[in-house]
């Protein structure tokens, strides 16, 4: 694995943090909390390794 | 607060179980299996990191059939599926392995050149996942495969994709495209592994002639033809001339520009002692104005739109109602390799290459594309090799 690699898991990591931190404060619009989790899906599938 | 909850945890569980409902199908054609029965002329068959090691064990590694002939003479070797989503070169590459028997020469024939693109797909493009020829004992199944490699196997992709070895900067995305990344490395991006061990097998195999199957929408002004760089255009020329007199068809010839890089009918000329030609067929799916991309467009290539473009003169093909089925595109591409290989023989007699058992145009057109596939299930199983 490359340093260029590590570097996009890193930045995967830190979306899926974020994303994830946002699902969870979000208290009032589902729709947000709902593309939150859309938006995390691919992300959490690469840092996973699903293939 | 307990409403909320209850919200995010129903939120999270539908997502789940539409990721994983729409993920199925989309697995199952990655690992999808298909039946090739090796004819009487295969003699080997190989995975190409044998020349390329830094692809073993990736879902770029392919396999490479030998068809060898009892006498020694000149070697040919057949690429397809550089681009799956131009399916016609592949069905020709296993009508060669399926049939072709070999009296002088070798055959080496790989017919899905960018396997990881074979087993990936464009969902935003609608693609049928995959499509269905009908045979004498039934139907035979084949994947539909995208233009570049999956995501999945090469990631991420760069900024700007520098070629090797001109530094050529080219799109982002050719870097996932093995008709961009010729001649290749030992150690570069995956597809340049892929590209490298192709040319490998050409150098240390002394190969001949090289071809690469495509397809080319009919609004392109690059279809319908055979192109060559240089050292090739005489008997591509040749060869373009012959089968409009002897079998009907138009196959022009488009010279290969020297200064755009990475593609085959450049740089394995240039990077070997190869000739190597691209053959394009017309495929009317690829087009954009078409209607939906459904497989019957893939093998009927009829569209209505295409249809009223053509009677606007738009199209760089001849087209009408009849469409351009996959008969014909698989046929000419079987014509055209063989009337090359004819060509070359007759020029070059201590490297000929002679063979039978491989259909014509007029054949595949008449009897159908189907008609020389023979069923996996009435074969010996170690005849059987999956791809």
């Amino acid at each position: 694995m490359n340093l260029v690699m590590i570097a996009y898991y890193a930045l995967s990591a830190f979306l899926v943090v974020i994303l994830g931190w946002n699902f969870i404060k979000e208290k009032k619009k589902a729709d947000d909390a709902l593309l939150y989790l859309l938006v995390i899906l691919p992300l959490l599938l690469r840092l996973l390794r699903i293939k | 607060m307990r409403r909320e909850l209850t919200t995010k945890i129903c939120l999270g569980l539908a997502v789940t179980l539409i990721a994983i409902l729409g993920g199925i199908d989309l697995y199952r054609h990655r690992h999808f299996q298909i039946p090739i029965v090796l004819g009487p002329g295969v003699t080997k068959v190989e995975p190409l990191s044998a020349y390329s090691p830094g692809l073993k064990g990736t879902l770029a590694d392919t396999k490479v059939f030998t068809l060898e002939g009892r006498e020694p003479g000149g070697k040919m070797i057949m690429l397809a599926s550089t681009h799956p989503n131009e399916p016609a070169g592949t069905l020709a590459a296993i009508i060669f392995i399926e049939n072709a028997v070999v009296d002088r020469g070798t055959l080496i024939v790989i017919p899905f050149f960018n396997h990881s693109a074979s087993r990936a797909t464009r969902p935003g493009d609608g693609y049928p996942l995959y499509f269905d020829i009908p045979t004498d004992w039934g139907h035979k199944r084949f994947r539909m495969g995208n233009r570049d490699a999956a995501p999945l196997e090469a990631w991420p992709d760069p900024d700007i994709y520098i070629h090797y070895p001109e530094r050529q900067l080219l799109s982002y995305i050719d870097v996932r495209n093995s008709n961009r990344t010729w001649p290749g490395r030992s150690n570069g991006p995956l597809m340049e592994r892929v590209t490298w061990g192709a040319m490998e097998i050409m150098r240390r195999r002394k190969v001949d002639i090289a071809f690469d199957l495509h397809g080319a929408e009919t609004m392109f002004p690059v279809t319908n033809c055979v192109v060559a760089p240089e050292k090739s255009m005489r008997i591509a020329t040749l060869a373009s001339l012959t089968v409009k007199a002897m079998e009907g068809f138009e196959n022009h010839v488009e010279s290969s520009p020297s200064g755009f890089r990475g593609l085959s009918h450049r740089e394995i000329g240039d990077y070997s002692d190869t000739l190597p030609f691209l053959l394009e067929a017309p495929i009317p799916f690829l087009d954009q104005p078409t209607g939906a991309k459904t497989e019957k467009l893939l093998l009927d290539g009829r569209d209505p739109f295409l249809l009223s473009l053509s009677r606007k003169k738009k199209l760089f093909v001849p087209y009408d109602e009849a469409g351009w089925p996959m008969d014909k595109r698989v046929g000419q591409h079987l014509s055209v390799m063989l009337e090359i290989l004819r060509q070359y023989s007759k020029k070059t007699p201590d490297r000929a290459i002679k063979f039978g058992g491989v259909p014509r145009y007029a054949e595949v057109v008449k009897n159908g594309v189907g008609h020389y596939f023979h069923d996996p299930a009435a074969a010996k199983p170690e005849s059987v090799v999956h791809n």
